[in-house]
């Protein structure tokens, strides 16, 4: 058994941190060799930096990360354009440019394994009535998907029956969500949508109408960044207490993610912490030094995966902030690196003779 | 449609029909080169060097010297000599400023040269002014409540407004000359709406700026003349946090390979203390802006060299080779350099291109720099100053003779 087929076949969280540690490096050797023949921006900029792939490294930290912008701004994959699956894009705004990831399908199929993994460690394997915060519309577009849209079909898996809530002006359904927790009122349901529009077009929607209901074995799955809600004063506890006032769910579990790594999501634990899963991990970069932080301090997330097979995304500077709470002694029994994340690095505001009107806002979700 | 007035009163928010009305907008212009506006200017110069705050700004340190009667007289001066005796030198109208978004003082030369003129100015600032901008706007307010300059404060007006069309298109349907800066993006929407049949648009769009210094003058010369390039080097690429259109983004070293790689040694290392000296540190943002464009770059070249991932009180700079100048005609700012070395400064003629702006020298004769402008023959390159001078404002600007821009001339013939 090679190391990702053992880190697949052992329980989502059940792996000691050294351990597993040393199976993804292994790994991750392999991927960094790999993209290196197969993707010259990827190869120039390890060249460049004189960084050498003719040995292996000895540490996860030791491997080359990219910065995840890079995926913005220019073409980086590693396999012909023929094997090319599906094009991945990343959420923006309309002046912001967005990602643009290749897969292939041994990308794909691995994705959707590592996925299915997390996902049912938490939900259990039976699909389950499903609720999706979001308009049917995000996901018409197979070949080309936004974030939004990967992440709204990757989750959709693990539900039945499913029931978009929304119209496409982001107006709650009322009526057919009444009737659809109502029939399915006897079992636990599922329900996913991104953060902010589960608290903007349901949440609010259905405290503003005064409807309640009292969905106790309901899980909720929630992600897409906190800063919206951050500038309505809603942090994650607010967010969990009144979705419990008003819908009674008691389960309720942000992930952190990005479309450069889809697939290799970070859920949040009962504690209130961000797990890895078995074929990822997370460091943390100091930005006067570049180099990995020790736990507890706040720094630049960089995070691996072993998913990345048709573009080098196996190991990515993020510019969000975080920091590592533990490994491997979770009270939620969970194994592995668990973490925290603090917010996105500030935007520069770098002055110059720049557009008068380049003044955008950033959007966390659409 | 409401907007934020900023001068000649503050008001956050009134409509545009009570700003802009016909009294204003069908006023009579002040003579060209009148007396008041030359005292309006100088007084604002002293009001700036005696504000403790204003004066902590290195650029509007520098922009109150320029602002300095004696520099404006010498300016006015040197453009009358322009002027045949036949010609009379007479205003546009109504200049319309738009103001770049975070060059925070710089809008304010061409406003004071259009002063000079006597137009009648608008003036669009951006939405999110800094500090400085506030309390220079706030310094300015506070003279015109003296009714000493009230017909200054009746013809002058800033203002703000988010992205508007409509704005736009009534102010330009108004002016008879735009002043835009840039952004190119900005510059086009505008360009786009109509406008008087006789409205002059000047452009500032987006440019690139380069710093060329002769490797073996510069390795001849003492330490205290090393050290002070070094210093004035950090005026040119640091007071916009290197995102002024005449802050260097290339720095090209030129001579025998060895005299470069001998001089480019030193020259950052002199720039290295002058960062330690100064306190300059990158803080979290620009430290992550200068690596995401580090790793772009070198992802597209070959054989880039880059002194190492950013640190503090270092300039990141990034070796290429003279056959990739080209590739590289962006820049992320903070201190973010390419390098290059050049056997002759002839070699970067046919690399220049229209988005050149301004090369600042050190170590070349004025023969050589002429010969080199005559060669590039328009092809790119508005300005050559020595090192230390590329934010220097003059009325002789991108290209443009903005005395000569912002005014008109009648003709007399006896």
């Amino acid at each position: 058994m090679n190391a990702i087929e053992e880190l697949f076949s052992l329980p989502e969280y059940s792996i000691d941190n050294s351990k597993k540690r040393k199976l993804l490096l292994m790994e991750l050797n392999e991927l960094t060799r790999f993209h290196y023949s197969n993707c010259q921006p990827y190869k120039n900029i390890l060249n460049n930096l004189r960084v050498t792939t003719e040995n292996a490294f000895d540490n996860i930290e030791d491997v080359p990360y990219l910065p995840v912008r890079l995926f913005k701004t220019q073409k980086i994959q590693s396999i012909p354009d023929s094997e090319v699956l599906k094009v991945l894009t990343s959420s923006g705004t309309t002046n912001q440019q967005v990602s643009h990831i290749a897969l292939n399908r041994e990308t794909s199929l691995l994705q959707v394994k590592a996925l299915a993994s997390i996902i049912t460690s938490y939900i259990g394997n039976k699909r389950l009535p499903m609720i999706i915060i979001d308009t049917d519309a995000t996901i018409k577009n197979k070949s080309s998907m936004s974030a939004r849209g990967a992440g709204l079909v990757g989750l959709s898996n693990f539900g039945r029956n499913h029931f978009f809530a929304l119209d496409e002006n982001m107006d709650l359904k009322v009526d057919e969500f009444i009737n659809y927790i109502d029939k399915n009122k006897n079992e636990p349901m599922l329900i996913f949508g991104f953060t902010f529009m589960v608290w903007q077009y349901l949440y609010k929607k259905l405290k503003d109408s005064g409807i309640k209901a009292n969905l106790s074995s309901t899980i909720l799955i929630h992600s897409g960044g906190w800063k919206k809600l951050l500038d309505q004063a809603v942090s994650n506890d607010k967010f969990k207490s009144e979705l419990f006032e008003q819908l009674g769910i008691k389960k309720i579990y942000n992930f952190y993610g990005m479309v450069e790594q889809v697939g290799s999501i970070f859920m949040e634990c009962e504690e209130g912490y961000l797990h890895t899963p078995n074929f990822a991990e997370v460091l943390i970069r100091d930005y006067i030094t570049w180099k990995t932080l020790p736990t507890g301090e706040t720094g630049i997330i960089q995070t691996l995966s072993i998913l990345a097979k048709s573009y080098p995304g196996h190991s990515l500077l993020t510019e969000d902030l975080g920091t590592i709470v533990g490994i491997d002694n979770c009270k939620c029994g969970r194994k592995g690196t668990y973490f925290t994340v603090n917010g996105r690095v500030p935007k520069a505001e770098l002055r110059g003779c720049s557009d008068t009107h380049a003044e955008t806002v950033l959007n966390s979700v659409r | 449609m409401n907007i934020t007035v900023y001068l000649p009163y503050y008001n956050a928010d009134i409509e545009l029909e009570k700003v802009l009305t016909n009294e204003f907008l069908f006023q009579k212009p002040l003579p060209t080169f009148n007396e008041l506006s030359l005292e309006f200017l100088s007084g604002l110069s002293n009001k700036i060097l005696s504000s403790k705050k204003l004066k902590s700004f290195p650029e509007l340190v520098a922009l109150a010297y320029w602002l300095r009667k004696s520099n404006m007289v010498s300016i006015i001066n040197s453009f009358k000599k322009e002027v045949p005796e036949n010609e009379i030198i007479v205003p546009r109208g109504i200049a319309f400023h738009v103001a770049p978004s975070n060059v925070d003082s710089i809008f304010l030369y061409s406003w004071a040269l259009s002063l000079l003129i006597g137009n009648t100015n608008i003036v669009r600032v951006t939405q999110n002014a800094n500090e400085q901008i506030d309390s220079l706007l706030f310094v300015i307010r506070e003279m015109f409540m003296d009714g000493k300059w009230n017909s200054l404060a009746l013809r002058n007006l800033v203002i703000t407004y988010p992205r508007e069309e409509t704005i736009n298109r009534f102010l330009s349907l108004h002016s008879d000359v735009r002043v835009l800066w840039g952004g190119d993006e900005t510059i086009n929407s505008f360009h786009i709406l109509p406008a008087k049949p006789t409205t002059k648009d000047i452009s500032f769009a987006d440019k690139f700026s380069y710093t060329v210094i002769n490797a073996s003058i510069f390795n001849n010369s003492n330490e205290e003349v090393k050290s002070d390039l070094a210093k004035q080097f950090y005026n040119d690429a640091y007071w916009f946090d290197q995102m002024a259109c005449a802050s260097p983004r290339f720095v090209l070293f030129v001579g025998e390979v060895s005299d470069c790689e001998k001089s480019s040694k030193h020259f950052w290392h002199q720039l290295e203390s002058e960062l330690v000296r100064r306190i300059k540190a990158d803080p979290i943002n620009i430290a992550m802006e200068k690596l995401v464009y580090l790793y772009e770059s070198i992802s597209i070249s070959e054989k880039a060299s880059p002194s190492g991932l950013p640190e503090q009180f270092k300039p990141t700079v990034l070796h290429v080779d003279k056959n990739e100048i080209v590739k590289f005609r962006e820049s992320c700012g903070g201190g973010f350099f390419f390098e290059c070395f050049l056997e002759n400064i002839e070699e970067l003629i046919p690399l220049v291109s229209r988005k050149d702006q301004t090369l600042a020298y050190f170590g070349f004769s004025r023969e050589e720099l002429s010969d080199f402008v005559l060669k590039v023959n328009g092809t790119g390159i508005d300005r050559v100053v020595p090192v230390g001078q590329a934010l220097n404002f003059s009325p002789s600007w991108d290209g443009y003779s903005l005395l000569n821009e912002l005014s008109k001339r009648v003709h007399i013939a006896s």
